[in-house]
């Protein structure tokens, strides 16, 4: 798994957004689950990958 | 509520007292009893002191396992704190509020639910309530994770009868009712998309003013796990996210249109519910 993360802004409201890549399906859920307990969660989305892997996406408050 | 607290104090405090006291002496017989079996001659005398060493230890770890489940305590007390800091919370909430919001009866029901929390009945209950609550919340993420595979591939099968332009259009119309926060996320998801596609670089950087793409071509050309966000990071608000699902390929609006099963961009659910 590969992560990342960077800093976008909408509407005046700063957020930081990360992005795991390459997650296995069995992996999902306890990482969304980890990560919705962190400090400034906001949302997130699961984009499916070509190889039947996931990439998270996670937004929070910047 | 105070006679409750100091109650529960006094028996956390006895519970760990005793578990180090019984520690502790049995920890000193152990050694006495090894230091006497060695100065002893007799083979005899040796046997038995030693003896009544492995009986103290294993007594020890006996009891330790059986009676104060090792750490297993340390969790409970944890529960039972936190489940008391829990209700009193709307103890505490409620003494601000009038007679008719938080009647007695509530207050002394609240009283009870706090000095049960303060138990081992109510630690187990705790646990189990937690463990309930943990497993409903993986299975949620597990079906969401089936419906979204289930949608990319349903997408795939879409977007070969219908083909890809009519699926852009329906994905820009979907991003047109993000706003904000999710506005944000939606066009994450779709540059994620792009950049993970296997386009040419030089057709994502297009979507960009002429004097900036030599500079985005430089990130793009980044290792997978940095250039999505160094290329988000850099261009994201300068980006028009609809113009990027104008060149996502086939398999990618898929996954696009996947991520967002949830919404049924592409109307797949309404055509066939009907």
């Amino acid at each position: 798994m590969k992560k990342s993360s960077f800093k976008s802004k909408s509407a005046n409201t700063s957020y930081r957004t990360e992005i795991i890549h390459d997650v296995p399906a069995a992996d999902v859920a306890g990482i969304i689950q980890e990560k919705s307990k962190e400090t400034g969660y906001r949302t997130h989305a699961i984009l499916p990958e070509s190889d039947g892997e996931f990439t998270l996406i996670f937004v929070f408050d910047d | 509520m105070i006679e409750i607290d100091q109650n529960f104090i006094l028996f956390v405090s006895d519970f760990t007292t005793s578990k180090k006291s019984f520690d502790t002496i049995t920890e000193l017989g152990s050694i006495l009893a090894d230091s006497a079996s060695a100065a002893f001659t007799p083979a005899s005398t040796k046997t038995v002191l030693s003896l009544v060493s492995g009986g103290l230890t294993a007594s020890r770890t006996s009891v330790g396992k059986n009676f104060f489940y090792e750490q297993s305590l340390k969790a409970l007390l944890q529960q039972m704190s936190a489940e008391r800091r829990s209700v009193a919370r709307d103890l505490i909430k409620g003494t601000g509020a009038t007679v008719d919001q938080y009647p007695l009866a509530a207050a002394l029901q609240d009283i009870e639910r706090y000095y049960f929390a303060g138990t081992i009945d109510g630690a187990f209950v705790g646990v189990q309530k937690d463990a309930a609550q943990k497993e409903e919340k993986a299975n949620q993420d597990i079906a969401e994770i089936r419906k979204i595979s289930s949608y990319a591939e349903l997408s795939k099968a879409w977007i070969a009868n219908n083909g890809a332009g009519a699926a852009r259009t329906k994905i820009r119309a979907w991003l047109n009712t993000k706003d904000g926060l999710h506005q944000v996320l939606a066009q994450a998801v779709v540059v994620t998309a792009a950049v993970d596609s296997g386009l040419e670089i030089e057709r994502i950087a297009a979507l960009l003013p002429e004097s900036e793409q030599e500079k985005a071509k430089t990130l793009l050309k980044e290792d997978r796990t940095n250039k999505t966000a160094n290329f988000l990071a850099t261009y994201g608000s300068r980006l028009n996210t609809a113009d990027v699902v104008g060149i996502l390929p086939g398999d990618a609006l898929s996954y696009v249109a996947g991520s967002a099963a949830e919404d049924d961009p592409l109307g797949i659910n309404k055509t066939s519910n009907k």
